[in-house]
């Protein structure tokens, strides 16, 4: 059952098309788990719909339809629609379009790099025009805590598998964090389960305390 | 209807000021907006029939609204003609993947020219969720109902959004009609970002209630 939801407002601007593609990538994992937020998706792209049919129309060239019409014969139709679904046993618990994105290679495993306490990352890789952004995948080991931390901009986090808690309240699979730019917190993970999650960000995070001056420093 | 009386960007007035007076004419002859019924039709003609009379009548019918739609963006007018012409194109390849108990067909046209648009303008692909992703919770088959049966179920959205206090049809619009964010639009506005959040979040509880029961449950 999943209780923490996206805001309307980030729902919207992803339906409108407006939001950045890392939101993008963490709102549509999550609203791929949840109901709930995809109908609201759903009741903005109607809106969408609406915004195109009353949208002030402007006259189209003379000779665009004619192109077209001349095209149509050679274009090779869609039957169904078609899906890259493949099945990866090592994160079974990945929507299609995050899993998209993941680092190829034979075992995602191999990809997780070492970080303090046990706690393990690897970075998604966003594209040149998302420079500023992170997309960070996390397995952190039960009873863990990630060091008190602030943000630059907004920070999604969307949990894959297990859970963590934080002042804010208590996450399990599918429900989404969204922390604002002034709020510090210091996650800890479920104690039995542990927590996979990806965190989306924009700018540096800002560890607090004498280990976060070190984490700072190295640009964790 | 709520985009036409609220803020106008100074491009996009000036542009409007270059529309001669017989495509304004035409334009009032076209309001109100596209029948859904009618686009229906003519997909199913394009589905069923690969029919290029159909989809000559689709073109007339929506095109200069998705050029509009897309040049309100901030697409040059070249621009705009190249993306519709692949808006239309994949309209035709995809007319049999259309599904109308899951959308109206002004929804699934919106979401082509939005994913077109951002493909083009970042160069990168848009992510969004795989219709066929297992992980697909099971609530979605509450859609499978013929919900947009009639025009008139439509028609309710533009009746629920006409509804809405203007301060909250404004945000609702530049959400849309501008490729930015809400704290670059509550800037421009000169008003707390909070307030842009908090009216945008009380015009969807308001939308989910009028429309509850009808549309999404």
């Amino acid at each position: 059952m999943i209780k923490h939801h996206v805001h309307a407002e980030i729902l919207m601007s992803y339906a409108a098309g407006t939001s950045s593609m890392p939101v993008s990538l963490i709102v549509a994992s999550h609203v791929t788990i949840c109901g709930k937020c995809r109908k609201d998706v759903q009741l903005f792209e109607d809106i969408g719909g609406k915004v195109l049919e009353e949208s002030s129309s402007i006259k189209t060239k003379p000779e665009t339809l004619d192109i077209m019409l001349s095209q149509l014969d050679d274009i090779d139709i869609e039957v169904e629609t078609s899906s890259d679904i493949k099945v990866n046993s090592i994160f079974k618990n990945i929507p299609v379009v995050l899993h998209k994105m993941l680092p190829k290679g034979n075992t995602l495993t191999e990809k997780w790099k070492k970080g303090i306490g046990g706690i393990k990352y690897f970075d998604i890789d966003l594209g040149e025009s998302n420079k500023n952004a992170h997309a960070r995948m996390f397995s952190i080991p039960p009873g863990k805590t990630l060091p008190n931390h602030g943000h630059e901009a907004q920070e999604f986090t969307l949990v894959l598998e297990g859970g963590f808690s934080d002042k804010s309240g208590d996450y399990n699979a599918g429900d989404i964090a969204i922390e604002d730019e002034l709020n510090v917190h210091s996650p800890v993970a479920d104690s039995t389960e542990g927590c996979v999650c990806l965190t989306v960000y924009e700018g540096n995070l800002k560890f607090k305390g004498v280990l976060g001056l070190i984490l700072n420093l190295l640009k964790i | 209807m709520f985009l036409d009386n609220s803020i106008e960007s100074v491009d996009f007035s000036a542009k409007l000021n270059c529309i001669s007076y017989k495509q304004e004419k035409q334009y009032l002859v076209l309001k109100p907006a596209v029948k859904d019924k009618e686009l229906t039709y003519l997909i199913s003609r394009i589905a069923g029939f690969k029919d290029k009379a159909a989809f000559s009548d689709l073109f007339k019918l929506i095109g200069p609204r998705i050029k509009g739609y897309l040049m309100k963006l901030g697409s040059s007018d070249v621009a705009a003609e190249d993306l519709l012409q692949e808006v239309m194109l994949t309209v035709w390849r995809r007319s049999e993947t259309f599904d109308r108990s899951k959308a109206a067909v002004s929804t699934w046209l919106f979401t082509i020219a939005r994913n077109k648009r951002i493909d083009m303008l970042r160069k990168e692909i848009r992510p969004q969720l795989d219709p066929l992703d297992p992980m697909l919770s099971p609530n979605q088959e509450s859609f499978a109902d013929d919900v947009y049966a009639s025009n008139q179920e439509a028609m309710k959205i533009s009746k629920a959004i006409d509804e809405l206090p203007v301060d909250q049809a404004v945000l609702i619009k530049m959400t849309y009609y501008k490729d930015k964010s809400h704290s670059i639009i509550a800037n421009e506005l000169k008003i707390p970002l909070g307030t842009v959040k908090s009216r945008i979040r009380l015009a969807s509880t308001r939308l989910r209630k009028l429309l509850e029961g009808k549309i999404y449950d």
